[in-house]
This record gives structure tokens, sequence and C-alpha cells, in this order.
């Protein structure tokens, strides 16, 4: 197996304790100190590792601890991430390259079944193997992918090897790496992608295929992640040997916060020294940097945290995005605006985007449209028709007589309204379950997402702002034990 | 032109009152401004009133307007019988307005056509709740008030069969009982209505009310409810003897006799009173329902029998039901059978108009978005045109 090697560029950040000796050697050619401050192109602040030994988990340990990993435990997981994932699209008939866009559906539909795969293997299926170290079951998983070449037998020992170890870990969820198949393009260390492709969808649905799980908590089901998103980021020991700390700011407490601070500092000084180097030479001119902060947020608190790894408080924060945006405000040059994009999110301006029925029409060609609705147990469909006089019924009932309380209609009124569309459809509903109020309120979502279909964009924008088209999520809280209901206590007595 | 123009004045002078009240410190300045707002209120008038005060010139092009009824008229023509909130909008307004509608246009194009040697013929005014039949039945009545008709009107024949405190057992008839507190009401206010017809019509039996009264034959009827209401023990035998006598009476010819009984379905369905040992009262052992039912059956000539049926007020009929089947039940339908049905509706666009012009002359709608077009529809959505409702909504909170 390959070692990883430092051109696996956008490199992920480790952020591992490791205990136990120092081996500088080695290291020091990987990882920059940080003494000489932090280059823009890692976004990481990686530190002076030190290597130990991998931990591994006894049956014995204690939680209280945080869990320790090395970093060649991670990078291996990673390694074995990528492999598994290439190995199941293969197995699923898809190309590797590009499998986070295929369907599972699609190479469900080219016959491949669960159960002729299992059975076309020589060993029985996980779930059936009696002795997780009985490693005697011979060769394994020779499925219909399988080419034996001179990997192969090693492949399959370290299929094992890793698959049980794997099971044997009691701390953090259930992961499975599975080398399902060993077709293996040509010039097999190349494809250890270290990229970072987030496990989506397709991959879940095809793991949860292949492994069905009884158990309830669908956090102890197998998952296949990326190991980045499974082991938590930790810091690494700030100190050397001797005892003395590798960041010029440690002792301040928060390093890497008034580090940045430090660097953003340094750019606005150098920015600033330009600006009026141009306004000497009279090429100073005025320049727009509104472009790029449209369409896009400051991190938020949480974010910069998780970047730094360290707590900051609001007050350092708010400090930070202040100096961010004195910055962006001074004409930079393009690393400087790098180093501002690196602080900024997209927003999508829309940020509900749900799709729009296209109009449907019947046969005397008037036009209508559907929409469903639901409000705590009442679920509704309405059916609103392009033309007619404002009539609406429910259940066969008008609404009149089916409301007789004025509130309830005008929760009814409340979309027409809004549109000043008051009389110029007629709405045939159904609907079920839930009491007056919530069913009037499902009717309600459900006209409202029906009209959708009828009118312009920015006013179906007008109505999501307007809270006409998010179901309402409150629904009934239950009652808990050793409480008269949900939020109320039982008289309390002094004795 | 001066019809005109001392219409204009005497609706300043209306409306004085109203706009004091509201604008309170621009006093001053409001006749002038009235000025200019009345060539505006010129058309909606138009719309929503006529001055066509008399029910019998009422006719198709009048559908959607109100006319009015004067104050005195109202307290002899409508002793009782208006429903309680149009009293109170009578007495906020100052004035009497009855809209004009299509069901009672058609009734009163029947009642025009009756042939009186036929016997009386039954209609009856069906209609969802709070759509109008018991101010269409007002209106009817009011009409024959006019014409010189003598009006039995029963308010609602629902009051009879609920809530009575005390029950007496006949004098007349053992296994009947009297409600002694709601004959002599009733009686009162029959009185009040058909004053100048009492003296005129004269008793053709002898009546024994106890040891010591009794009412000679020929005397007239005044005697008969004179008795009724001093001697409140003999107020339900009198309305009986009311009953019949008119009854009879009205096949000679002498007058022409209006029946009108509003909630009709009362009558047939059951009661909340029980006797002394809880067991339950059926409408035929009150000597008031008796008597009634005998009225609205349609063995004698020389009127007109006009009925309502609701639901509000009956007993032990669910809310959704409006057709006469329903509420009338099998017996009734059968005892009331052949009759001849006018569904009562919502309003239409132009009366729905009217009544919303209606109350924005009485500055009765005080919102501003009231007399903008929006504010209309959301009116109409919100009440979906019925009328009940929308006096509801428009009322005061």
């Amino acid at each position: 197996m390959a070692a990883p090697s430092v051109s696996c560029g956008a490199a992920v950040p480790y952020r591992l304790f490791l205990a136990g000796r120092v081996s500088f050697a080695r290291e020091q050619g990987l990882w920059k100190a940080a003494a000489s401050g932090l280059q823009t192109g890692t976004r990481c602040q990686i530190l002076r590792l030190k290597h130990s030994p991998a931990v591994t988990t006894t049956k014995n340990v204690a939680a209280l601890r945080r869990e320790s990993y090395t970093v060649d435990f991670i990078k291996k997981q990673i390694e074995e991430f990528n492999i598994g994932k290439r190995h199941l699209a293969n197995m699923m008939g898809e190309d590797p390259e590009t499998f986070t866009q295929e369907d599972v559906d699609a190479s469900l539909s080219m016959g491949f079944s669960r159960q002729e795969y299992w059975n076309g293997l020589p060993c029985p299926p996980p779930g059936d193997l009696p002795d997780p170290r009985d490693r005697t079951q011979g060769s394994c998983i020779a499925g219909r992918f399988f080419t034996s070449g001179p990997a192969g037998e090693a492949l399959t020992e370290l299929i094992h090897v890793v698959f049980w170890r794997l099971l044997e870990k009691t701390a953090g969820p259930y992961v499975v790496h599975l080398r399902l198949g060993a077709v293996l393009p040509p010039g097999g260390e190349g494809h250890l992608e270290t990229c970072r492709g987030d496990m989506c969808q397709e991959h879940r649905r095809a793991i949860t295929y292949l492994f069905p799980s009884g158990l309830f908590e669908k956090r102890a089901r197998p998952i296949m992640k990326h190991p980045e998103e499974i082991f938590p980021k930790q810091r690494a020991v700030q100190w050397g040997e001797d005892g003395r700390p590798f960041h010029f700011l440690f002792y301040t407490g928060k390093q890497s916060y008034y580090s940045l601070m430090h660097e953003a500092y340094g750019k606005v000084l150098h920015a600033e020294e330009r600006q009026d180097q141009l306004r000497a030479k009279g090429l100073f001119s005025e320049k727009s940097k509104s472009k790029d902060l449209i369409g896009s947020r400051w991190l938020i608190k949480e974010e910069l945290e998780e970047m730094l790894v360290e707590k900051l408080s609001d007050q350092d924060y708010a400090q930070f995005i202040r100096l961010l945006e004195r910055l962006s405000a001074l004409p930079c040059d393009a690393a400087e605006e790098e180093f501002v994009g690196r602080f900024r999110r997209t927003v999508t301006v829309q940020s509900k985007k749900h799709l729009i029925e296209p109009l449907q029409y019947d046969e005397q060609g008037m036009a209508f449209s559907t929409g469903q609705g639901k409000r705590k147990t009442a679920n509704a469909e309405a059916v609103v028709y392009g033309h007619g006089s404002g009539k609406i019924e429910i259940n066969g009932v008008d609404y009149l007589l089916y409301f007789p309380v004025t509130q309830d209609r005008e929760q009814l009124m409340f979309p027409f309204h809004f549109l000043d569309r008051l009389g110029k459809h007629d709405v045939t509903c159904t609907v079920s379950g839930g009491g007056r109020s919530s069913q009037a309120g499902a009717i309600r979502l459900a006209m409202s997402r029906a009209l959708c279909s009828f009118i312009t964009e920015d006013e179906v924008e007008w109505m999501r702002q307007a809270g006409l088209l998010t179901t309402d999520p409150r629904v009934r809280e239950r009652k808990k034990p050793g409480q008269e209901g949900a939020r109320r206590k039982f008289t309390w007595k002094k004795r | 032109m001066l019809k005109g123009m001392t219409r204009l004045v005497s609706r300043v002078h209306k409306l004085d009152p109203g706009r004091f009240s509201h604008l309170g410190t621009q006093a001053p300045q409001c006749p002038v401004a009235h000025l200019d707002n009345q060539v505006p209120t010129e058309r909606t008038r138009a719309i929503s009133r006529t001055l066509e005060n008399d029910p019998a010139k009422h006719g198709e092009q009048h559908v959607g307007q109100h006319y009015n009824i004067s104050i005195q008229e109202l307290k002899t023509v409508f002793p009782h019988g208006l429903p309680p909130r149009f009293v109170m909008q009578v007495k906020t307004f100052n004035e009497a307005c009855l809209m004009v509608r299509k069901p009672a246009l058609e009734l009163l194009h029947y009642l025009k056509n009756t042939n009186f040697a036929h016997p009386a013929v039954r209609y009856v005014l069906y209609g969802e709740k709070g759509t109008g039949k018991t101010l269409s039945l007002c209106h009817i009545i009011h009409f024959c008030a006019k014409q010189d008709w003598l009006i039995l009107h029963i308010p609602d024949a629902h009051l009879w069969v609920k809530n009575c405190r005390d029950l007496l057992q006949s004098t007349y008839n053992k296994q009947r009982f009297d409600q002694p507190l709601e004959a002599s009401i009733w009686l009162k206010n029959f009185k009040t209505a058909n004053e100048r017809f009492l003296s005129q019509i004269k008793v053709q039996d002898k009546y024994v009310w106890n040891k010591r009264e009794s009412t000679e034959k020929g005397s007239p009827l005044a005697e008969v409810v004179e008795q009724g209401i001093m001697r409140v023990r003999n107020a339900t035998d009198a309305v009986g003897i009311v009953l019949k006598e008119l009854k009879r009476q009205s096949s000679l010819g002498v007058f022409r006799l209006l029946v009108a009984v509003d909630g009709v379905n009362a009558l047939w369905g059951r009661t909340t009173l029980k006797r002394e040992d809880k067991s339950p009262i059926t409408p035929e052992e009150l000597a008031l329902i008796y008597n009634l039912r005998k009225m609205v059956k349609n063995d004698w000539q020389g009127g007109a029998i006009v009925l309502t049926v609701s639901q509000t007020g009956s007993l032990f009929k669910p809310r959704k039901a409006y057709l006469p089947q329903e509420l009338l039940g099998k017996e009734g339908f059968d005892t009331l059978d052949p009759f001849i049905p006018i569904l009562v509706s919502n309003y239409n666009p132009k009366e729905f108009e009217g009544c919303i012009q209606y109350y924005l002359e009485n500055n009765w709608l005080q919102h501003e978005k009231a007399h903008t077009e929006e504010g209309k529809k959301e009116l109409l959505f919100l009440s979906n045109r019925n009328p009940g409702l929308l006096e509801r909504l428009c009322a005061y909170l």
C-alpha cells in the first residue's frame, strides 16, 4: 500500500493526538512548523506531530477519556474508504470515477440482486458468520468480480483483517470498509485518491441495501462515511519534549485565533500601504468590492471555532469579522481576496427551492393544480381551479358549513387575500384527521402549494416569506412520566 | 328636483348625529363635507334603498334594496316576531329597513293571487341557517297587515316546547298541559297586533271559565283575550278559543286570516319538558301545540298559512339539517303535505352589494378598507354571502 504522499494536496487537516516519543526526522519534512507562520496554501494549521504506536482499543476501555487516533490509523482509514468506494462502484457496475452521481436504482435495475451476490460466495454473509476470529474460512470473498491476481490473496486477507478488526471496536460507529471485489484498475496505487468525496446518498443507500440491519438505533447500523466525518478532530500536543511550546502565541491561550488575527492585520497594513502608494502615484481608482460579498456570508462563530479547533468568545468573533470587513473594504490583490474567501460561505438567494408543479388541464380545458398539506395530525389535499368564483368545497360540503368558526375561514382566506385573488379560483379539497384548527391549517397549506402553479416566481418567494408554504412543525409534545402533562408538573407540596 | 333636495337635507340631518359622534372636533366642517359626499351616496342609495314602502308594490326591480318601515307601524305590526338581532339593529340605526328578496317576492305573488274560496295553502320557507327565513316571513306579515288581514303570528314555536317553568294540568282536558306564561305573553302581543279586529269578531259559543266568569255567545273576541290576559290560569284555554273561533270565522269571509308560524318543526319534534315523574312530554300533550296543529291543517278557507322550518332553536336535530323532510320528521311532513316549499338562499351579488351599501350609509362599517373593493371581497369570502353571518361579522365586538 502506498504511503500517503505529500502530493495529496488538498490535504485534509489532521489533528491527531499522539502520545509518546517524538521522531523528528521523518516528520519535520512533512509538516511545517507553526513558528514560520501560516501558509495560505494549506487550510489547516499543521503542528509538529509525534508518533506513537497505534492505539488499539481493548474492550475494557472506559470511554471517559477521548479516543486518540494515530496518524497512520487515520490515513489507513481514508485509503481503505476510498478503495472501498471504488469497489462498491464496481460492484454496482458503475464507473468508479463518477460514482457519486449514480443511483442505486439504476444499478438495481441491472439485475443485481443482493441474495444472488451473497449466494455466490463460498462464505456466508456477515450476519451468519459464527466466530469473528475464525479466519480459517479460507479465502473468502470470491465474488463474481473477483479477479485472482497476485494481489488477490493478500487483499482478501487484508479484507478480513480490516473488516473484523473494525467490528471489534467498541467505540464509535460500526464502520464498514469492505473490499468487495478486486477490480483494480491497472497501476493500482494510483487510484488512491484522497479525494474528500462526501459519501453521498447513493452510497448510503447502497450500504443499507447490502447490509440490511434489524437494529432500531439508526446510529448503530453499518455506515460508510469518510473518516473525516467519523473521527473527531483533535488538537495535537502543543509543546515539545522540553516543555517549550511550538507556537509563539501559545501563552495567549487562543493561539490559532490570535495568529489568524495577526496575519489578517498584517494583510490590512499591507493593503493600506499599497493603497497609499497607488494614491501617491495617482493610479488609485475606486473599485467596488461588493461583487464578492453578494451571495455569500461570513463564517458563523461555530464554523470558525471548528476551523481553528479552539473555543472563541462572541467578542473575539466580532472583532475578527470586523477586521476582515476592513480588509475587504480595501483594494486587494488576488492573494488577499483568496484569504478573505476562505472565511465566506455561499448563500443561495432563494434558500428554499421547491418544485413548482406545472398546471394540469382537465377535459373541459380548465387549468387546475393540486397541493397537499399537513398540520398536526390533519392531512389535506386541495385542487385549485384556474377560473372560478371563489367557491370552496371541503369533503363535499361548503366551507361555510364545514367551518362555522370565523377564525378557520380567515385561515382559508389568507393565501387568496395575500395574492389578491379573492374570487378568482374554485377549490375542492378533502381533509381528514386533526381538529378544526389543524384541518384549516392543513387546507391552507395545501391551497398555497397548489396556487404556486398559477403565480410568478416572485410571488412564490413572497408567499414563502409570509410563511404560507412552510409546514408548521409543531406537534403535540408527549407527556412525560412524573409530570402531569408535557410541561406541567404535579402540584408541589411542601410536606 | 325639490324632492331630491329635501332628501339630501333630511339625509344630512339624519346623519349629523352619527357624524358628530365619530368626528368629534371636526363638527363645524361637517355640513360642508357632507354635501360633497352626498353625490356618491346618492348613487349608493340607489342601489341599497328604495322609496317604495308598500310591500304590495314591490317587484323584481326592488330586489336587493331596503325599504323603510316606520316605527309606529313596527310597534303595531311586530310586537313580537322580529329576530332579536334585528331589533338591536333597528334600535341602533333608528330605522327599520327590510331588504326585498326573491323568495319573499315569490310568496307575495302567490298571496296576491290566492283564491280565498279554496282551502288555505301552506307555504314553507326553508333554508340554511342565517339565510333570512324569519325576515322574509316578517316581510310577508307586513304585507298582509297592510292589506288588512288578521295576522296570527307565532314568533317561535320552539319557545313553547322548551324551558317552561310552570306546567299546569289543563283544566279543559286532563291529559294535556297548560303553559300559562307563554300563552299570556302571546295573547298580549296578539292583542296589540290586531286591535281593530277583536271588537268586530263575535264569539259563537258560550265559554265558561269558572264558577263566576263566563263569556256569552256573541260577545266580541276582545273579551276572551282580556280574560286570558287577566286570568293567567286560563290563558292557554283562551288561546285555544281564539284559534278555534278565527278558524271558524275566516271561512265565512269576514276577514282574511294569515297564520304565520316560525319554527313549525317544533310542533312535531320532541320537547325537553318533563312531568313530575321525569317522564318526557310529547308535543301533543301540550295544549298550545295541540291547538296550533289544528290551525295549520288546511281544512279552512279564507286565508293562507306561511310557515318556516328552522334548525336554530330546534331540539335534537343535527346542525346541518335544513330540509323540511329532515326537520319536520315523518309525522310532520305527512301532516303538512301538500305544501309549497320556498327555498331561501344566501345573498346573490346584487343583494350583497345592497347590504354592504346599507351598512356603509349608516356608518356601520368603520374600517378604512370597508369602502374598497378588497374589503368587500374579504367580507364576501368570510361570510360566503350568508346574511346572518355577514351581520355578525359586521357587528360590534
